[in-house]
């Protein structure tokens, strides 16, 4: 008896202790005070946390602090709660000197940011910057739009952003079994109507399930690649200078009773609302299917190459052409990036004591170097210049301990996610995407991106009143359009109430009010 | 006379508190980190509920916000799925306490009359497991077993039914739902009911057995009465969260197809709230919840307490 209850009492006592260090564990990292040390605050890849401790074993940042003295305490937060430890951060208003994070989202704007005292407004020290400053000028043909992007409605640059350079913004289309349309004798789809046909060829030819995929993109509002056939986005879209949301224009109608027919044939996925994507990943390594409605280039192609590889040498999926609906037409609705990434922009806080070193930091990032830093690494580590162009050496592409191409280049750049300075450099992606079938598909659905960019909807603030009014509206709004546009295409809710549908939206769901306040904001953005 | 009274009355009370601690001191230490966790984590959070009346902004701070009112609690009562939102947890909920509570009873009950002891801790043991599986686990393995060519749909197809995404389907998903909560649930929630089982004296079976009562007898006269205090207890606690119907399965199997069936109060405000950061909206339909989840419970105590004699409080 007098043994168990010592025992009880120091377990109640380690409990205790434990419970204080819980309380009171993450508070170890605060900057020193050295004039030459900046705290950091960014987010960590899950993936590069499996092999080091912070951006400071990566041999891009090694290579910065040499090369300006300056050492950067990296403050990571546990991947998957960035969103929540950056709430909690900007609630203790205990700031390191720089946080990168995706400043439009901040409730009310950049502008708003700037004006609650968290971060600082960029313009006095754009001396400091000159590399960034020739950037947002006139450097590149993009300057305009990285400019505007880059700033707050009142003009005021607010970040160090994370820019797209290069022309292959689509980075996803449909994609299709070529093998199995040479064996069926068939032509690569082009029009709705070649897809309709190749589908029901594939049916009658024993594959259960010709077009699998996820359509769930509509809440999402992710582009939709049939629904770009009939000249519409599956949310909000820019149609000239104008503000357009996708169902509401008249080319949705015919989408959904397209999607609603080969629904009922059995063409696509009847799974295609519930559909997870190991589901879709037996489908199409099965054969099951051998077409996707969103065939991304990474994560559908490359993966689904690797695998069948070895154990099938002539199975070919590949990214089709944009559905259009008329041979020579253009679909201009492909599934791209933005000139400017909303995400992993670095804002100088009020923290900071040293501002003009910060930015002059950063600045390193937007120089040629900084390009070739962000994509490539370190000339003599993970390139080399070849007839002058990097290529990556073979420790990248076949690492020795079988790291992927991905892990192999976290370890020295930031290329394979959005970063703040130059994403997507060409000689990146050539050489990132290891399939010829890749870089056919995106070479194929270049020609979509110019069109692609003018329907783009940009960087938009709201002010902290828009932002009240537009999240009252939108879950709502979310929930109605998805279960209902569901329910028109398998065939529960007619298409011939779709004009009800409309009205309703108009009526209950205040679609016209949201829609003005993303014209005021666009209005704004384009007067910048 | 008052005065020495109250004087006597707290000596005693003192002494009476000093042997009670001097008797079971090792039990308070070992019961503090259970109170400073509540204290920490259920009490000091209350005050955060004021967010509900205020527009709360992450980065004014709790106080500096200005106060609303009641602007939110109007906006959710107003708000066009209110009514279905309300309707389907009111359902999913009555579904869940109608099939699922039950359950354990009955298990608890026929596991009692297993004789085989090794028989018996195996059955046991497999109907806790379920309980320890990770909801991600759970819902990814329902969403598998019961999609197209998946397990459960196979198995239906071979008994003359259609092999087809049934977690789709509006006509069943509230049938999977509360159906796997109690194949999840019901070998734990027995075990309550197992230990009073084994509290029920032996002699009452004897005297029943001899005065000429069956098995059947002796379950209706004998072991039901001797577990019906722990069944209203349990029934109350139960009605206390009535409204409580958890988010993290529901947004984890439902979508835009079954909206219409699955769509509950959380996962509403799990959209409206965590996914929008409105935390004040999110903490007037949190606060709502409580408040009538509160209601039921000090209603069915109260009745309990007139009909049955037995109450939580």
């Amino acid at each position: 008896m007098k043994k168990f209850r010592l025992t009880s009492l120091i377990c109640v006592g380690i409990l205790c202790v434990a419970v204080c260090f819980a309380g009171c564990s993450d508070k170890a990292a605060v900057s020193d005070g050295d004039a030459n040390t900046f705290t950091y605050w960014t987010s960590l890849p899950a993936s590069l946390a499996t092999h080091v401790q912070s951006y400071n074993e990566v041999a891009m940042y090694q290579y910065l602090e040499e090369k300006t003295g300056v050492h950067i305490e990296f403050i990571h937060p546990a991947a998957g709660q960035e969103n929540e430890q950056f709430n909690l951060l900007l609630a203790s208003r205990d700031f390191p000197d720089m946080i990168e994070h995706s400043w439009v989202s901040y409730s009310g704007g950049a502008q708003k940011a700037i004006d609650d005292g968290v971060i600082i407004a960029l313009d006095s020290y754009l001396d400091n910057a000159p590399n960034f400053k020739a950037t947002m000028t006139d450097k590149y043909e993009l300057s305009e739009i990285y400019r505007r992007n880059s700033t707050t409605d009142s003009g005021q640059y607010f970040g160090f952003t994370a820019l797209n350079t290069g022309n292959y913004r689509v980075f996803g289309g449909p994609a299709i079994r070529r093998d199995l349309l040479e064996k069926y004798n068939l032509e690569m789809p082009v029009t709705i109507d070649d897809w309709t046909n190749v589908l029901t060829t594939f049916k009658n030819n024993g594959i259960s399930t010709p077009m699998t995929g996820m359509i769930s993109a509509v809440s999402n509002g992710s582009e939709l690649p049939f629904a770009g056939a009939f000249g519409v986005a599956g949310r909000w879209y820019l149609d000239g200078d104008t503000v357009k949301y996708g169902p509401m224009e008249d080319g949705f109608k015919d989408y959904l009773a397209l999607m609603n027919k080969w629904y009922n044939e059995g063409l696509i996925d009847r799974d295609i609302a519930t559909n997870q994507q190991t589901l879709i990943d037996s489908k199409i390594v099965n054969g099951d299917s051998a077409a996707l409605v969103q065939g991304y280039l990474g994560s559908a192609l490359g993966r689904y190459l690797a695998q069948k590889e070895a154990e099938d040498p002539n199975w070919d999926l590949v990214g089709a052409d944009y559905p259009v609906l008329n041979a020579g037409d253009i679909n201009e609705f492909p599934t791209m990036e933005e000139d400017v990434r909303k995400t992993n922009t670095i804002a100088i806080t009020t923290a900071c004591k040293d501002p003009a070193k910060a930015v002059e930091w950063c600045d390193n990032l937007y120089s040629e170097e900084g390009l070739m830093l962000t994509n490539f690494g370190v000339e003599g580590k993970s390139y080399n210049m070849v007839d002058g162009k990097p290529v990556y050496v073979d420790e990248i592409l076949k690492n020795s301990e079988g790291l992927s191409i991905n892990e192999a280049l976290q370890l020295h750049t930031r290329a394979t996610s959005a970063a703040p300075g130059f994403n997507q450099a060409e000689e990146y992606l050539n050489q990132y995407y290891a399939y010829e079938q890749q870089r056919e598909s995106f070479k194929k659905w270049e020609a979509n991106t110019a069109p692609g960019r003018t329907h783009k909807m940009p960087n938009l603030f709201a002010t902290e009143e828009e932002r009240d009014i537009m999240t009252t509206i939108e879950a709502d709004l979310n929930t109605y359009v998805n279960e209902t546009l569901w329910n028109f295409i398998n065939g529960s809710e007619s298409l011939d109430n779709y004009d009800k549908f409309i009205e309703t939206l108009k009526n209950q769901f205040r679609i016209e009010e949201y829609q003005k306040i993303l014209q005021n904001q666009y209005n704004r953005y384009i007067s910048k | 006379m008052a005065v020495s009274k109250t004087v006597t009355q707290k000596k005693s009370l003192m002494h009476t508190l000093g042997k009670e601690w001097q008797r079971n001191k090792y039990l308070y230490i070992l019961s503090i980190p259970i109170i400073v966790y509540f204290i920490m984590f259920k009490y000091v959070p209350m005050f955060g509920l004021t967010i509900a009346f205020k527009d709360y902004n992450i980065v004014k701070g709790l106080f500096a916000s200005e106060w609303v009112g009641l602007k939110y609690f109007k906006e959710f009562f107003t708000g066009i799925y209110f009514s279905r939102t309300l309707l389907n947890t009111l359902i999913i909920s009555a579904m869940n306490i109608v099939i699922g509570f039950p359950v354990p009873i009955i298990f608890a009950l026929m596991l009692n009359e297993i004789t085989n002891n090794k028989f018996k801790k195996v059955v046991q043991t497999a109907s806790y497991l379920p309980h320890f599986i990770s909801m991600v686990v759970i819902c990814g393995m329902i969403t598998d077993f019961f999609s197209t060519d998946g397990l459960i749909s196979v198995l239906i197809s071979k008994f003359g039914g259609e092999n087809m995404t049934y977690i789709g389907e509006k006509d069943y998903f509230r049938a999977i739902l509360v159906g796997t909560d109690v194949w999840q649930g019901f070998g734990w929630g027995s075990i309550i009911y197992l230990s009073a089982l084994s509290g029920i004296d032996e002699q009452l079976y004897e005297a029943a057995a001899i005065d000429g009562a069956g098995k059947w007898k002796q379950l209706l006269h004998v072991t039901l009465p001797g577990i019906a205090n722990t069944i209203i207890i349990m029934l109350i606690l139960r009605l206390g969260q009535v409204l409580a119907v958890g988010y993290e399965k529901i947004i984890l199997l439902y979508s835009p197809q079954t909206y219409e069936v699955a769509d509950v109060i959380s996962s509403y405000t799990y959209r409206m709230g965590i996914l929008n950061g409105k935390y004040s909206y999110s903490a007037a339909v949190g606060l709502f919840q409580s408040v009538v989840n509160l209601l039921f419970l000090v209603t069915t105590n109260k009745i309990s307490k007139k009909y049955t004699e037995t109450s939580l409080f």
